[in-house]
């Protein structure tokens, strides 16, 4: 069996903010590391690996930077790790963005399961890992939390609902995003990642994937930002008000609401 | 032509569609409205789908089919938007929709935004553009956002629109897709009050002031109820009242949640570090100037107690 998993780097939560001039992002501190439930998707992938026995290969897109989000993979127990990256990937929405990993998971072998944090920190879209899989041509099952082979070949997959769970058999090749906290993720011993820091990490470039260019990129993004302005930063809660009784009904209201 | 997709799930006719339809219809165009459902015993969900202010349903029948098999459902949805070629489709910002929708837009290459939190529209050359505004990085920075071309997928964080009332007149448009998932249901499991606060969807978490007016096992009855994990502040791990797994904030766990209630947390920095993601905060305590009111989105200043009796009734 073969696995892949796509992770992601992303600004370490809580860095961010907007210049109130430029109407740019500052990332005054700009400690950066890996998409926190990428952490699930590796260890749901590595149980995956133990459980089933298969090579993992993990994949990124972004600045060489990211070379450290794929480093900390390889010392969980990836085997192999690719950097997809280049210039005339900057700049992809979603869409272009699945269609770059595609591009590179497709380039360097055939997949059984792919993984993909379920969301990320900062875009939090939560839309790249199905749209992976539709463009691989796949399956996919979102907030993924337990996988596991079964008799007949196919996946046993425990999906999360925003109720419970639903229990699914999914056929082979599939996707599976992971949501964040389903599992206990390992840290890396400090020997493994000093060995992982050693490694070559092959990058995958425009060159060696010759993609599509008018679906990808900057220009090809069909969701464009317009404009950014800070949010949260002084912020001063909704105050309800209303007897306990009223209280206590607007307070169910609310969470129902954001509860999906 | 706005299009909203009204999402079947196992519980029924996502409630959040008749918000959208008042959100569709706060845009103030001239566009037709038009609502698209797709499931199994598709046409038994019509009077809910029957909103007012909605001009037609699409209505198409999946036999047997459940709204988490999102292959075939996705394409059943972009077949019919091939067909009908909206301006726009606006859905809910649930897991479930989002992911078939990602899958729609792959399909058909298509702009999708997410979580959308402000909506405005405009109209130009017979095309209505709908102007987004979605929050990120846990919405310390609100991005404003366009699809200029094709059909605009749009998610929308609903919980501020009124919901559009049922009894409306809309025309029916009956079809029906038939295909193969390769993702079969085996069961349902509903779920037990979280274990762990970390994977948590919906924490309540007490701070001293809990402790301090007794309410510490009403708050703990109230979180049972709704399925929820309890959690608290520093103060009630060094008690004991709390195992420290289930303690928020820099020196414990830290959590990701769609919900967190607060009752009796003071807010300080230390706690607060420890709550990432997104999540809607709601707090209750007693005084009005409390460091948590200027982190949370709902104040309650109240005594908990008095508004813990009312939720455990």
């Amino acid at each position: 069996m073969k696995i892949a998993v796509c992770v992601k780097h992303v600004p370490v939560d809580g860095n961010v903010e907007v210049d109130p001039q430029t109407h740019r992002l500052i990332r005054e501190n700009s400690a950066s590391d890996i998409n926190p439930c990428d952490l699930n998707a590796m260890e749901l992938a590595l149980q995956l690996k133990k459980s089933a026995g298969a090579e993992v290969d993990v994949f990124t897109m972004g600045a060489e930077l990211a070379n450290s989000s794929l480093k900390k993979c390889l010392a969980l127990g990836a085997d192999n790790a690719y950097l997809i990256s280049d210039r005339k990937f900057a700049g992809s929405d979603t869409v272009g963005t699945a269609r770059v990993l595609a591009g590179g998971i497709a380039k360097t072998g055939q997949y059984d399961v792919i993984f993909t944090g379920a969301e990320s920190s900062d875009g939090a879209t939560g839309q790249v890992g199905p749209m992976l899989a539709q463009a691989l041509g796949m399956p996919s099952v979102a907030e993924a939390m337990e996988a596991s082979l079964m008799e007949d070949g196919r996946l046993a997959v425990r999906k999360k609902l925003s109720d419970g769970s639903m229990r699914l058999a999914v056929k082979l090749p599939c996707l599976l995003t992971v949501p964040f906290g389903c599992n206990e993720p390992e840290r890396p011993t400090l020997r493994a990642q000093m060995k992982a820091n050693k490694r070559d990490i092959p990058v995958l470039d425009q060159s060696v994937l010759q993609l599509d260019e008018s679906g990808i990129g900057m220009d090809a993004a069909l969701s464009v930002v317009t404009s950014l302005a800070s949010g949260k930063a002084k912020k001063t809660a909704e105050r309800l008000t209303g007897t306990p009784a009223e209280l206590a009904a607007q307070l169910t209201g609310l969470i129902g609401q954001r509860r999906g | 032509m706005l299009a909203i997709y009204a999402e079947i799930t196992h519980h029924g006719l996502e409630p959040a569609t008749a918000e959208l339809v008042t959100a569709v219809k706060g845009l103030g165009t001239n566009d037709e409205i038009v609502l698209l459902a797709a499931g199994d015993k598709a046409e038994s969900y019509l009077p809910e789908l029957s909103l007012q202010g909605v001009d037609k349903i699409y209505l198409t029948e999946l036999s047997g089919i459940s709204y988490v098999q999102s292959d075939l459902l996705a394409k059943a949805i972009a077949a019919q938007l091939e067909g009908l070629k909206p301006d726009a489709v606006l859905l809910p910002a649930t897991k479930t929709a989002r992911e078939v929708f990602s899958r729609v837009a792959m399909e058909l290459g298509l702009g999708m935004t997410a979580d959308c939190t402000g909506l405005a529209a405009e109209q130009t050359e017979g095309r209505t553009i709908v102007h987004q505004i979605k929050p990120s990085f846990g919405s310390q920075v609100l991005v404003s956002c366009d699809v200029p071309q094709g059909i605009q997928i749009i998610t929308v964080r609903t919980g501020s629109y009124e919901a559009a009332a049922t009894g409306g007149k809309p025309e029916v448009v009956k079809g029906e897709y038939s295909g193969e998932s390769a993702i079969e249901v085996m069961d349902f499991e509903p779920s037990e009050a979280a274990a762990s606060i970390t994977g948590a969807d919906i924490i309540v978490a007490g701070g001293k002031g809990a402790i301090e007016s007794g309410a510490f096992e009403k708050l703990k009855a109230y979180a049972e109820k709704i399925g929820a994990a309890v959690a608290g502040s520093r103060p009630l791990a060094d008690n004991g009242h709390l195992p420290f797994e289930a303690q928020i904030g820099q020196s414990g766990t830290v959590v990701r949640p769609q919900v967190i209630i607060t009752m009796g947390v003071s807010g300080a920095v230390q706690f607060t570090e420890g709550i990432k993601g997104d999540p809607l905060v709601i707090a209750v305590n007693t005084d009005p100037e409390a460091a948590i009111f200027s982190f949370a989105d709902y104040a309650v200043v109240e005594d908990m107690n008095a508004v813990l009796d009312e939720l455990l009734k």
